[in-house]
């Protein structure tokens, strides 16, 4: 248990300064209101409509899209690196991966999940 | 790494290349065609067919220990293949009558298949995980495959956001057993537990570890939708599609039962050792089995609809079969065997009839239609009334002899007082199993012409005869599965 105790102390320390840091500015800080400082900041522009906006679903399919082959990449980072060590076998899989993932890509493209209209 | 390796997992090869072809096929398909289904059956009897001649080899463990290949993961792999099998052959026609394509959904089932199937063979924790994730998020989708209705989109979301908190949990608890054992490997946990290992003297904490076992119990309890972590099973069975349905609280409840065994009475609590705190785990879901049996057959006593009474009862099944892993032991490991297989076999087919009997625009579930039926559709009648006595627990069939098993093993644990709890709820549950029968075949309908309609001998109605075939033949000779299971798992 003795080991968890230097894990405990990083949490609260961790935890305390984020708090501290986030609020010190608040606490601090002089506060002088007006009507054009409380405004919805827009970079200078006058805010349009409402904040929560309803967003088409297709920037969600592409994202979540995007998610998988990001994934992809994330896994073929360390096979590259250790190549020469893990030899053949593991070319082998890394190819059954990429071919699932393109079967999965060949089905989204074929579904229509990238056609825009 | 070896060639043998392959051949011990190939019927989950076989299952994740079918669903891979179903899905391609799918996507090229100008015409929706019934091949996508021709081509899940063909799938899964390949499975079943490739475990079959497992079932005859030397037990291995597969790929550096993360695969178990012996009899029992070996009969598990059939059942969930035979389960996937069955609900294809029930949606096709559901499927069709809401001009749904199948292709999906089939792929859909295979993957959640595979899932199960690592979940039965998962020799690491990993493996176990990751086939609950396989499993539960073609679940996700699945239950809501209907997109355009909302109670099944609502299924689908409740049923994802429960489902991925359940699973932080189930991780969770994986982290702690690993934190204190040192490994992830049920075969060194087992080792380790039985006291063959010596304990990794400076990570292990008899505390962690009670906590990391609850942290699993909870994420598995709720896969299994054990009371109190049932909330969701009710909500998510009514709203999503019934076939579906039919599949979720089988397939996906047995899959979870099945690492069950293998993390408890198997790994982390072996029946042979004193173990610190074991007394107190089997108390704990030796408590989650007895509220689970009371609690769902009380509730689905008030129940008006029909797909909501055989949720609850879904509950009340998992607390049977949570009674034969709390017993930890080996009666209580052929009981959840024998109870996963009729249970399968009795829930889907019920869940079957619904989906015949329902109506494409969502009405059909009330209690109050099956006033009469065996008037109307008098097959359908005879075969729901079996069913419905199977599930009962009434001896001629299947459901007895599982339930007959399940609470020997509790009795052999010396939990006498849970066989009790079981065998009372049973008879609180053979009410509203009866009242179903009483209603199709007692009562007549009053404003209703009774006009018998014929059968038309389609999938649905084959899968369900050939389900109720193997319920009555189970029950008139349960030796047959008895036996079976007593030579696999010797």
């Amino acid at each position: 248990m003795s080991n968890y105790i230097p894990l405990f102390l990083m949490l609260v320390i961790a935890f305390g300064f984020g708090a501290i840091m986030a609020n010190l500015s608040k606490w601090i800080g002089p506060k002088k209101p007006t009507k054009e400082k409380l405004s919805t900041y827009e970079s200078g522009m006058e805010p349009i409509g409402t904040t929560r906006d309803r967003i088409s679903i297709k920037y969600y399919i592409v994202a979540m899209l995007f998610i998988i082959f990001d994934i992809e990449i994330v896994f073929l980072y360390p096979w590259a690196v250790t190549f020469d060590k893990i030899g053949v076998f593991a070319l082998g899989e890394m190819f059954l991966f990429l071919a699932l993932l393109f079967i999965g890509y060949i089905y989204i493209l074929k579904k229509g999940a990238l056609q825009w209209d | 790494m070896n060639y043998n390796d392959f051949i011990a997992v190939l019927p989950l090869i076989i299952l994740a290349m079918t669903g891979l072809a179903v899905m391609m096929w799918d996507a090229f398909e100008k015409v929706p065609s019934r091949s996508p289904l021709l081509l899940t059956v063909v799938g899964g009897m390949g499975a079943i067919v490739a475990a079959v001649a497992n079932l005859t080899a030397a037990p291995v463990i597969a790929f550096g220990g993360l695969f178990f290949s012996n009899t029992y993961t070996g009969f598990f792999t059939i059942i969930f293949s035979a389960a996937a099998v069955l609900s294809a052959l029930l949606s096709e026609q559901f499927l069709k009558e809401r001009e749904m394509i199948i292709g999906e959904y089939c792929a859909l089932i295979l993957f959640s298949v595979c899932g199960m199937v690592m979940m039965a063979s998962g020799a690491n924790l990993i493996v176990t995980f990751l086939g609950l994730e396989t499993m539960s998020i073609a679940f996700y989708v699945l239950a809501g495959i209907f997109r355009k209705e909302e109670s099944s989109n609502e299924a689908s979301l409740k049923y994802f956001l429960l489902g991925s908190f359940a699973t932080g949990f189930f991780l969770y608890g994986i982290a702690l057993v690993y934190g204190t054992t040192g490994t992830m490997n049920l075969a060194e946990i087992r080792t380790i537990m039985l006291g063959l290992a010596p304990k990794p003297a400076a990570t292990y904490s008899s505390l962690l570890l009670t906590l990391g076992m609850l942290f699993i119990i909870v994420g598995l309890a709720f896969k299994v939708s054990a009371f109190p972590f049932h909330q969701w099973a009710p909500d998510v069975y009514e709203g999503s599609p019934t076939v579906v349905a039919g599949f979720m609280s089988t397939a996906g409840k047995t899959a979870a039962f099945s690492s069950f065994i293998l993390l408890f009475p198997y790994a982390l609590l072996p029946t042979a050792a004193v173990h610190l705190g074991s007394e107190k785990i089997q108390i704990v879901l030796a408590i989650l089995a007895a509220c689970s049996m009371l609690y769902g057959n009380i509730v689905a006593v008030s129940q008006t609809r029909i797909k909501r009474m055989l949720a609850y009862s879904s509950i009340a099944h998992a607390g049977y079969m949570l009674l034969g892993v709390s017993a930890l032991n080996e009666n209580g490991i052929t009981g959840v065997a024998i109870y996963s297989a009729v249970y399968i076999l009795m829930q889907i087919s019920a869940f079957g009839i619904v989906s015949v009997l329902e109506k494409s625009d969502g009405n059909g579930f009330e209690l109050e239609d099956y006033v009469g039926l065996s008037k109307r559709r008098p097959w359908l009648a005879f075969l729901l009334a079996i069913i419905m006595l199977s599930l009962a627990g009434i001896p001629p069939f299947a459901g007895f002899f599982g339930k007959y098993y399940l609470f020997l093993a509790a009795i052999n644990a010396g939990m006498v007082w849970l066989a009790i709890v079981g065998v009372v709820s049973s008879i609180i549950a053979s009410y509203f199993y009866l009242r179903v029968i009483v209603l199709m075949y007692f009562r007549q309908a009053n404003d209703q012409v009774e006009v018998s309609v014929p059968e038309k001998i389609n999938t649905s109605f084959v899968a369900i005869a050939f389900a109720v075939a193997a319920l009555l033949v189970l029950g008139i000779y349960p030796s047959l599965l008895i036996n079976t299971i007593g030579y696999l798992f010797r």
